[in-house]
């Protein structure tokens, strides 16, 4: 695994912004809901971008790779919805 | 059983060296389980409100005061009478802000707290407003007050003697929530000019509201805050209202972070085996998965904490 995020660095760094960022934004719009659903949602899809990018570019871009972070993205979404008592 | 529960977790010949709950159809399977529950409940919530709705019933005024009052005594201050002007003026408050769908103690159209106090009948020498909003508890509402400085200045001022609450659901800036206007006053002494000469133009805190008036005309200052709960109460009266079985969106929340949970744990237990194991793969996003989810999790811990202002 730290081989892995080591090898690719520059991948994990832009992973990690997107996240972080995400996570500011959910935090420094807690008075709105609305919006805070929108910053998940939006994070969910490129964290969805990023895999596609980062497989893409490692010539790994198979269909049941991108099967698989669809089914994580849409769980990750539908459980974004649990927790705003949709 | 056994074989079972290593199937479903374990790395192995059995499920092709991959837990099988992580597998597509799994997966699938889940997402549809998941989606399928939040159809069911949002139909369970319509038909039988009484069984499965909005726990706002579990914060009431009457818990409200009392806490309020045992955080003052506790503080060797007098406990704050509830008066039905107060309470008027919250439950406006808490009215206009659902209705023009803000979260702040001035209002869009730049409506302070104090037109609801005067509106209401209430002559005020002192004022003061906490809302709240998100919370499950009245215990929990009180106790965010009374860790945010400006709520706690509002909270154990001594230039107070009334109090008024609303509790009220509704969507709130695109939430399902309840909110929690906590008024407070001293009324005017047309004879007030002692009490007015304690009074110090003070800057306005981010949270909270808090005024104060030396003579009949509103002009003052901000330092209170807000928070919403619970529709209840009726001037000056205790919110006796029944709570359904199961809250909602407490039940969807934990249902969420279960959920999250069970997938972080079976995401670690193959990643660890696999490495363990030295199995190889093809690909692994084990990491990356674990991540995004662990993203969801925190923004839902941080989203199920209830705002004050």
């Amino acid at each position: 695994m730290k081989k892995n995020i080591k090898k690719h660095f520059w991948h994990y760094l832009v992973y990690f912004v997107i996240f972080g960022t995400g996570l500011f934004l959910v935090l420094v719009s807690r008075d709105n809901a609305s919006l805070q659903a929108s910053f998940l949602m939006i994070t969910a899809f490129l964290y969805f971008i990023w895999a596609m990018v980062h497989h893409y570019i490692h010539h790994q871009l198979h269909l049941r790779i991108v099967v698989e972070y669809i089914l994580i993205v849409i769980l990750g979404t539908i459980l974004t919805l649990f927790l705003f008592g949709a | 059983m056994k074989h079972f529960f290593r199937h479903l977790f374990i790395p192995h010949e059995s499920n092709k060296h991959r837990a099988r709950v992580l597998h597509h159809d799994s997966l699938l399977i889940v997402i549809t389980l998941l989606f399928s529950t939040l159809l069911i409940m949002q139909g369970a919530q319509r038909q039988y409100p009484a069984v499965l709705g909005d726990s706002t019933t579990s914060i009431t005024v009457q818990a409200l005061l009392k806490d309020t009052n045992l955080e003052r005594e506790a503080n060797g201050l007098p406990p704050l009478n509830l008066n039905p002007e107060l309470t008027q003026a919250a439950q406006m408050k808490a009215q206009d802000m659902f209705a023009k769908d803000y979260w702040a103690h001035v209002s869009p159209d730049g409506t302070t707290p104090w037109y609801w106090i005067k509106d209401a009948g209430y002559n005020y020498l002192y004022a003061g407003e906490n809302l709240a909003r998100g919370f499950n508890s009245s215990s929990a509402v009180v106790d965010a007050w009374m860790n945010s400085p400006e709520h706690r200045a509002n909270m154990l001022s001594p230039h107070y003697t009334d109090i008024g609450f609303a509790v009220q659901s509704g969507v709130l800036t695109g939430t399902q929530t309840t909110l929690v206007v906590q008024e407070f006053g001293s009324p005017y002494n047309p004879d007030g000019t002692v009490v007015a000469a304690v009074l110090s133009p003070t800057p306005i805190p981010q949270a909270g509201i808090v005024q104060t008036q030396t003579n009949a005309s509103p002009s003052s200052r901000v330092v209170g805050n807000v928070k919403i709960i619970q529709p209840s109460a009726l001037a000056g009266q205790a919110a006796v209202a029944t709570p359904p079985l199961i809250d909602s969106e407490m039940l969807k929340r934990d249902i969420s972070f279960v959920i999250l949970g069970f997938f972080l744990l079976a995401l670690a237990i193959d990643a660890i085996i696999v490495e363990r194991k030295n199995i190889v793969r093809a690909f692994s996003h084990n990491v990356d998965h674990m991540l995004f989810l662990l993203f969801i999790l925190i923004a839902g811990i941080i989203i199920a904490r209830g705002a004050i202002l």
